[in-house]
């Protein structure tokens, strides 16, 4: 039951709530109206066996008042002779056919007279019946009624009555022998107004007929006793009746019912009624009896096959009625779980499950719009992944992206060249097993480059010019790059590793310094051999010069120190822009460098008639400076100042201290700076209109030098100007932080790094 | 400075390949010799090698790019024989690169010049110095001198 569909469960429910009850009810009734038959069958047969009785009774009454009529014989007053004996039991004999033999006996059983139908009978044949159970039966019960004998193939039985006189003194007895067949009479008429079909018999206490529509069967005394309904009569003889169904000897199914035949004849001088222990056998036969029932059994039959039909039908059409939205549903679950989102349950009753379908189309719609947006989302996703991974993929850049627990997550193309391993080896792995990192022979650490609890976001570590040992045994230069993003925990997401390989770099910077050295180199040397020459000529061990003389090998000197401080500026240039230009800090004061400064160029000044003064406050503190490199800012911008100062002029030099800074001020009276350069001042090779109008020399080198040496000390150079009235260049250094860390040195940018510095 | 000393019986090896320079500076020297500075000549590394073995100078003044072996290479050499690995040692070269000063100063040269920075005079003077210092070890002597300052070229007084 559990396994059948909701279509054959209501088929089965509805047929079995119809069905049921109906077969019930009609089984009931079929057999009420069955027993009501077989009621009327036995009541029929009661009637039947009565009817026989009753006639058989009064036939036997009817018998023995014919016998009556030998009393006359016994009148004591007119005593009869024998003949007239003879005439009136002969008279006796004639008038009635079921007479066969009758026979008159005196009080002692003797025959007095006896007549036969068929026979005469002598004087001499005669006897005494003295001993024999009719007399005594008649002695003692005043009638007597045999048992049924055949003779000469009739049958016959006998009865007898008492005789008494007129006085009422017992006289003798009358003895009759009855035709049998008179019996089969009355039980062939009663058979007739039975069903047909039906029989009526009569059988004695052993259940020998005695009497039949078929005169045969009382000839060969057929026993009937093993009939179930003659069986049951004679084991209780005292029961109103017996009824049964069985099959007979002649193999019809019959309703039997046994009935005993009381026959009570009371006689004036009998003690008591006589019974005559016969029974009679209504038999009909069942089909005949149940004619009604089976018929209706039959109607019954085509009524229920036909409620059957109706009601399958109907269960049918209801249980489609139900069931095929259901169906409809199911079908449209399935339909989507197998991810045909866009079906929908074909359901249009407006019935509970017509709302549900309405709710399931409506839960898919959402569902299907939520899929596909979701699915666009994940487009999305996807494509902003492959995006990421292509410009992964494309940049020259080694990205290394590991977990918290510091295991490789992601590795483009460029960390396979550079490891050497490839991303399906080392996804998972530990980082540091493919990543070794070298800085001047000493090991960077993976707790270094990407510290397992950081709070930091951004980039955690930055070094550069780092060794990388690559599988196999290669190096490369590269510079290191290690970065967090704040949600990265929650995407477990350790650190992003983005490794710049500037071997080749690194390689061809080398080859530019060596180049530039050894330019650097052949330049100066003939220049120094020129400059010594000079110094040869000038110095006169070589023969004394005359005034001319003098005067252009002075001017060939100026020329040669010019080219010379051109290629040194140049090659600070250079430096510059490689990188390598780095101050070394120590704690010093600034007042024996602002004094060689000073010293040094008051010569120059004075030759240009321009008053070069100081004004240094005392006391300033040791500054953390690189005295080599700012003896160098301050001989530019003094030596820039005297240039740029005509005749007459000033320049003076202040140091002060202003809050956390020693400022130093150079302040002229000279040309002064237009407004539209005062941008450009610290810019490479650039020299201002004025300054090209008034002094033609001069590489535009030396501020943009300057700026760089200042910047490397954590200091600004700045200037105020007015043109043709006098520039003021200030130079701010700080007191307590410290120098930027030298380019060249490899320190770090990283904020955990300067914690440290 | 001082009183220039007596350079009686002192030796000076320059290793120098440049032939101008080379007049030049025995021009320069030239009073020196006179009062008795031995100077020897070397215009390559290995060169110098020979002659630092023979003449055990006092003082070598030595150039950085030379044909054949480098002056740090030269300078790594002298430095490994017995006879010569204390000798004071100037570089005069016109290679200008920090990395090459420290190189030099690693190798316990006392000073440094860029030639094209220097006066002959100065140079002659620094000679004169470093003989009269001689017993100073390379190593320990106290705050460098700047001698001349532009241009970050500076020459050191270990």
């Amino acid at each position: 039951m559990r396994n059948l569909t909701l279509r054959a469960k209501f088929i089965i429910v509805l047929i079995g709530v119809s069905f049921v009850p109906l077969i019930f009810v009609s089984t009931v009734t079929l057999v009420r109206f069955q027993r009501v038959l077989e009621a009327d069958a036995l009541k029929l047969g009661h009637e039947v066996a009565a009817t026989a009785t009753a006639d058989i009774k009064s036939f036997m009454i009817s018998q023995l008042r014919i016998l009556d009529n030998v009393t006359v014989l016994y009148h004591p007053a007119s005593p009869v002779t024998r003949d007239v004996a003879e005439r009136v039991v002969e008279n006796i004999l004639f008038k009635n056919e079921s007479f066969n033999d009758i026979s008159v006996v005196n009080q002692d059983g003797k025959e007095l007279v006896r007549k036969n139908r068929l026979l005469a009978v002598a004087p001499s044949d005669l006897r005494s019946i003295h001993d024999s159970d009719a007399f005594r039966s008649v002695l003692e019960e005043g009638l007597y009624i045999g048992q049924l004998y055949i003779v000469n193939g009739r049958p016959f039985f006998d009865i007898g009555r008492q005789i008494v006189d007129t006085q009422g003194v017992f006289a003798g007895a009358v003895f009759a022998q009855i035709d049998a067949r008179t019996v089969t009479t009355v039980v062939e008429k009663i058979s007739r107004t039975a069903d047909p079909g039906s029989r009526v018999y009569i059988v004695n206490d052993k259940g020998i007929v005695i009497a039949y529509s078929d005169i045969s069967y009382i000839l060969e005394e057929r026993d009937l006793s093993s009939l179930p309904a003659v069986k049951q009569i004679m084991r209780t003889p005292e029961s109103d009746s017996i009824s049964a169904s069985y099959d007979n000897e002649l193999g019809v199914r019959v309703l039997g019912s046994a009935y005993p035949m009381t026959i009570e004849l009371l006689e004036p001088n009998s003690k008591g009624p006589v019974l005559v222990n016969w029974f009679v056998v209504v038999e009909q036969p069942e089909s005949v009896v149940y004619a009604d029932a089976s018929a209706a059994a039959w109607f019954l039959v085509v009524v229920l096959l036909s409620a059957i039909v109706l009601s399958a039908g109907s269960a049918l059409y209801f249980a489609g009625l139900i069931s095929r939205p259901i169906e409809a549903l199911h079908t449209a679950a399935l339909e989507f779980g197998k991810g045909n989102l866009a079906y929908r349950a074909d359901v249009t009753t407006r019935d509970e499950i017509g709302d549900l379908a309405r709710s399931f189309n409506a839960t898919a719609e959402a569902l299907q719009k939520t899929v596909a947006s979701l699915k666009n989302e994940e487009q999305i996703t996807s494509a902003e992944r492959n995006k990421l991974r292509l410009v992964l993929a494309g940049v020259t850049n080694a990205v290394v992206a590991v977990d918290t627990s510091r295991n490789v997550i992601l590795f483009n193309k460029a960390a396979e060249a550079l490891t050497g391993y490839s991303m399906r080896e080392v996804l998972g792995k530990p980082v540091q097993g493919m990543i070794k990192l070298f800085s001047d022979d000493l090991e960077i650490t993976v707790d270094q480059y990407c510290p397992v609890k950081s709070d930091l976001e951004g980039p955690v570590f930055r070094k550069n010019n780092l060794k990388f040992l690559g599988r196999n045994g290669k190096e490369y230069m590269v510079n290191l790059v290690s970065g967090r993003i704040h949600e990265g925990e929650n995407i477990n997401l350790g650190c992003i590793l983005t490794f710049q390989d500037i071997t080749r770099e690194f390689a061809m910077e080398k080859t530019k310094r060596e180049f530039v050295s050894i330019a650097a180199h052949q330049l100066r040397t003939p220049l120094a051999g020129l400059s010594w020459i000079s110094e040869v000529l000038l110095s006169g061990t070589k023969g004394t010069l005359n005034v001319a003389q003098k005067e252009l090998v002075e001017k060939s000197v100026g020329a040669v120190h010019r080219m010379i401080e051109l290629v040194n500026d140049l090659l600070d240039v250079s430096r510059i822009e490689e990188g390598r230009f780095g101050v070394r800090p120590s704690r010093q004061s600034i007042y024996p460098m602002l004094t060689r400064v000073l010293d040094a160029l008051q010569k120059e000044a004075k030759i240009k008639h321009v008053t070069l003064t100081s004004k240094l406050q005392e006391g300033l503190p040791e500054l953390s400076i690189d005295a080599n490199k700012l003896e160098f800012v301050f001989s530019n911008v003094v030596d820039n100042a005297i240039k740029y100062t005509p005749t007459g002029g000033s320049v003076v030099v202040c140091a002060e201290r202003k809050g956390n800074e020693v400022v130093v001020s150079v302040t002229d009276t000279g040309i002064g700076i237009s407004e539209p350069d005062a941008d450009r001042v610290f810019t490479k090779f650039f020299r201002s209109r004025e300054a090209i109008s008034y002094f033609t020399d001069g590489s535009g080198l030396g501020l943009y030098v300057a700026k760089n040496i200042v910047d490397q000390h954590g200091g600004t150079i700045r200037f105020e100007s007015k043109k043709g009235r006098g520039t003021t260049f200030s130079v701010s250094l700080p007191l307590s932080r410290s120098v930027l860390p030298d380019a060249t040195s490899d320190n770090a940018y990283t904020q955990a790094a300067q914690v440290h510095s | 400075m001082t009183e220039a000393p007596d350079p009686k019986g002192k030796k000076v090896l320059i290793i120098e390949d440049d032939p101008l320079l080379n007049t030049l500076l025995m021009d320069k020297l030239s009073q020196l010799r006179e009062k008795g500075l031995e100077v020897v000549l070397a215009t390559n590394g290995e060169e110098g090698l020979v002659k630092a073995r023979e003449l055990k100078p006092d003082l070598i003044m030595l150039d950085l790019v030379l044909p054949g072996m480098t002056g740090f290479d030269f300078l790594e050499l002298v430095r490994k024989e017995e006879g010569t690995a204390k000798t004071p040692t100037v570089i005069l070269s016109n290679l200008s690169d920090d990395s090459d000063k420290e190189h030099a100063k690693r190798l316990g040269v006392v000073a440094y010049f860029v030639k094209a920075n220097f006066s002959l005079d100065e140079i002659a003077k620094a000679i004169e110095e470093v003989l009269a210092n001689r017993e100073v070890t390379p190593h320990t002597t106290p705050v460098p001198e700047v001698k001349k300052t532009q241009e970050g070229e500076y020459v050191i007084y270990l």
